[in-house]
């Protein structure tokens, strides 16, 4: 594919666009090297890998939590990494939900789900953050503090705070790694669902390989700091691959 | 940084071949940095003032006064260490290790000579035992002593000086070195029994060894407070460094000798803290494997009874007696004839202690929150020049802050007077009102806020902060919205600390308070200097019960179990 091809396509897909991302952190060995990978809107995208190789850290990237050393991010159609430019993660159309969720301990669930709402009234706030809690089945313990809460529900609720401010890219860290497999495909059916209004790109990492939930789009794999497409398991998008081939090899 | 600059998707600019745009982080760190000037200003004044001509002050100082200066303030801090390290250490390990009658009341205690301020200690022995005083009455009537002469405690000498300071700070080695013998677990000593040793053996191969960073910690604020001391070297009539810098100043004026008096006593106390540092590096801190709390040996009554009596006397002398004195002083008094001055000065202590606390809680939270923001190691470095104020003795502070205030309000009134304007009514802004000694609190106690306010910060992570900001909170609307509300108890006891610190002050508030304005603590030292202990007596308990109050709050504080915020803060990297 041309760099004229890969523009058309970034520009169709309007989701999140990851290119040649490079990044080490400081007096250390790279992370990543070329990272690259392409997720259009509304596709849910599973990306596995050992311990220590780096998902974590892509994630931060595309964040905005960290600045890559080389390579280009683009979310929704807009550069926001690279070549110079570095928007700072409040202003990334980014919701993530981090591995031990990191919910504010002083505020209750829905205090913590609206937390990052745009909407400017209150009471409108409110609804908002108790609407996704109903969807996400944690209404019941929208006044609870977080520590009060299971882990089930406080990874619930940190969903619900990600979904809130309806990001184009939501990144989910983790986020099935303390559930078994039944559980997991439940919360993985769940966040589709929740998402169904505004279709967010969905990127989740996870060490586990064995996770087969049939809602991921696409899988692929971080090793030695590059991802590697495995397959696609819905052809109708009609959406680039999966993981963009190294310009080198275009 | 890792968060990068301010700026909106769509005005992203390229940050090639342009500098920076000021983002909110940058501000936070600005403003950090300003607060360093509270150590900077102090400091680059003194030197400059120092190398003017002194008028054979300095020349004087040198040949008659500067060497018994020194000696005594270097005497003075071994001994008060040695003594004070001796007490802490002990009660420390029995406390920790034994089971006996009103342990845990003595636990509780032993912290109690923090509320007594070593200058009214000072007063109040010297009140009880000095030639004429009541003991030495009792004795002389009990045992028919006739000379005068015959009497053997001088409580105007350095010894005397030396026991009242290490009564009043040995708290400082007994929470240090009673939390690292508490955390030393079950099996520490357990093991060293089990291997043949006795209980002296296991503590003084096994226990004291790995309590020992934490006791150099207490010993090292023990050492601070020494040098820093003032009311206790001049009222049992030691010369140190500290008195010496307040005569050079009011009683010979001579702004250049008491300069350079200062910079003798900060480059002391830049090499004390050197060694500390050194010392702390090179004993290597060890952690307990086994979190099971140590198991205590249950004494029987004679042992009990030894055990409570070597552990209740550096209390009952450290607080107990000086406050009995003051209560029997005070009864002397005629009701009413002081109360008037009694209110007034708590009045005036009062409002400077509630401002000093309130700016300090402030600028705490904007260093604190500054050096979160940064990583930096130069960055961290430079904003922790501001929390270096409080090794430094209150005497070198205040002519720190004195020559570049008088300077300035000189400045004004010419310039006033030049414009036209009549120089009687712009007066002494700042070295004639509370301006000077609350800046000169804030210089000496950010310390203790930031410390308190940080380790309440600390217990928030990294990654609480990176949540707020990927749902689109900025770094300011991120303190007001997440890290205020957390730590707002660690910040209320940093306001505390810094009232009680600022209520029991001495030397800094007798030398930069405005004049008409007397806190308990200047007018109780003026009154004992002039041997009017009776009518000190209220001022001395109005000290002393804000500092019992400020322990009983902070104890309250201590006890409640702060709710789990997400563990202790990391450096915020997960490396997957």
């Amino acid at each position: 594919m041309t760099k004229r091809g890969h523009h058309d396509a970034d520009k169709k897909n309007s989701g999140l666009i990851v290119r040649d991302l490079s990044f080490a952190y400081r007096s250390a060995d790279p992370v990543l090297t070329g990272a690259s990978v392409v997720i259009p809107r509304g596709e849910m995208h599973c990306l596995n890998g050992p311990s220590g190789t780096g998902k974590s850290t892509l994630l931060r990237l595309i964040a905005g939590l960290e600045r890559p050393t080389g390579g280009s991010i683009s979310i929704a159609g807009k550069q926001v990494s690279g070549d110079g430019v570095h928007v700072p993660p409040e202003h990334r159309s980014v919701g993530m939900v981090f591995q031990s969720y990191h919910l504010f301990p002083h505020l209750s669930a829905w205090q913590n789900a609206a937390f990052g709402s745009p909407l400017s009234s209150r009471r409108a706030r409110r609804a908002h953050a108790n609407d996704l809690l109903d969807r996400l089945g944690v209404l019941g313990c929208a006044h609870a503090k977080p520590h009060t809460l299971s882990g089930g529900q406080q990874q619930r609720v940190a969903i619900a705070r990600a979904l809130a401010r309806r990001p184009s890219v939501l990144l989910l860290d983790e986020p099935v790694r303390s559930l078994d497999d039944a559980s997991a495909t439940i919360s993985l059916d769940t966040i589709r669902v929740a998402t169904s209004d505004f279709t967010p790109s969905i990127l989740l990492v996870t060490h586990d390989t064995k996770n087969s939930s049939s809602e991921f789009a696409a899988r692929s794999t971080l090793q030695y700091g590059q991802i590697r497409a495995n397959e696609r398991t819905h052809d109708d998008k009609g959406a680039a691959d999966a993981a963009v081939p190294h310009p080198n090899q275009a | 940084m890792a968060i990068g600059r301010n700026e909106s998707n769509h005005d992203a600019v390229r940050t090639r071949f342009t500098l920076p745009r000021p983002t909110e982080e940058h501000g936070w760190i600005a403003s950090a940095l300003l607060v360093t000037l509270l150590v900077v200003v102090p400091v680059t004044a003194l030197v400059i003032v120092s190398t003017a001509d002194s008028s054979g002050a300095w020349r004087h100082l040198v040949d008659t006064k500067l060497l018994e200066y020194v000696r005594n303030t270097t005497v003075l801090i071994l001994s008060v260490c040695i003594v004070a390290t001796l007490i802490g250490v002990a009660a420390g390990w029995l406390i920790t290790a034994y089971e006996f009658p009103a342990r845990a009341v003595l636990d509780r205690a032993m912290i109690l000579p923090l509320a007594v301020p070593p200058y009214l200690s000072a007063y109040a022995y010297s009140d009880a035992l000095q030639a004429g005083g009541p003991i030495e009455s009792w004795f002389r009537g009990t045992l028919g002593w006739s000379d005068a002469g015959a009497w053997p405690i001088d409580i105007r000498s350095l010894p005397a000086a030396a026991i009242i300071l290490a009564l009043a700070l040995f708290p400082y080695v007994y929470i240090a070195a009673r939390q690292a013998f508490e955390s030393q677990g079950y099996y520490a000593t357990v093991v060293a029994r089990t291997l043949g040793m006795g209980p002296i053996r296991s503590f003084a191969r096994v226990a004291i060894p790995l309590a020992w960073p934490a006791v150099i910690v207490g010993a090292g604020l023990v050492l601070m407070e020494t040098v820093a001391d003032f009311g206790v070297a001049d009222y049992c009539a030691v010369d140190t460094l500290s008195t010496g810098v307040y005569r050079a100043w009011f009683g010979m004026d001579a702004p250049s000798a008491a300069a350079r008096l200062s910079i003798v006593t900060l480059g002391g106390v830049v090499a004390l803290l050197l060694a500390l540092w050194c010392v702390r590096r090179a004993i290597p801190v060890h952690h307990a494997a086994s979190t099971r709390p140590s198991q205590r040996v249950v004494l029987s009554r004679a042992s009990s009874i030894c055990v409570l009596s070597v552990c209740a006397i550096p209390v009952v002398l450290g607080a107990v007696v000086p406050t009995v004195v003051f209560v029997v002083n005070a009864v002397g008094v005629q009701p009413g004839t002081r109360m008037e001055s009694f209110l007034g000065n708590a009045l005036d202590t009062g409002v400077l202690a509630t401002i000093a606390g309130l700016v300090a809680v402030a600028l705490g939270l904007v260093v604190t929150y500054a050096k979160r923001l940064t990583r930096s190691r130069l960055l961290h470095a430079l904003i922790s020049l501001s929390t270096l104020g409080y090794a430094v003795p209150g005497t070198v502070i205040a002519v720190g802050l004195l020559i570049p205030l008088s300077w300035l309000d000189h400045t004004m009134n010419s310039i006033g007077t030049r414009w036209g304007g009549d120089r009687e009514t712009l007066g002494l802004l700042l070295t004639g009102s509370l301006v000077a000694v609350v800046l000169g609190c804030q210089t000496r106690f950010l310390a203790v806020s930031a410390g308190v306010i940080e380790s309440s910060l600390g217990r928030v992570r990294a990654s609480i902060d990176e949540a707020a900001r990927t749902l689109g909170v900025g770094a300011t609307s991120s303190f007001f919205r997440v890290h205020l509300p957390i730590c707002t108890g660690g910040a209320l006891a940093a306001g505390l600390l810094v009232f009680v610190d600022v209520a029991k002050e001495l030397p800094m508030t007798l030398m930069l308070r405005p004049f008409n304005f007397d806190t308990l603590a200047v007018r109780t030292h003026q009154l004992a200097s002039d041997e009017r202990l009776g009518e000190a007596s209220l001022n001395a308990l109005g000290i002393i019960g804000v500092g019992v109050v400020a322990i009983l709050i902070l104890s309250v504080i201590g006890t409640a179990q702060p709710r789990s915020v997400n563990g202790t803060r990391t450096d915020g990297l997960n490396h997957d």
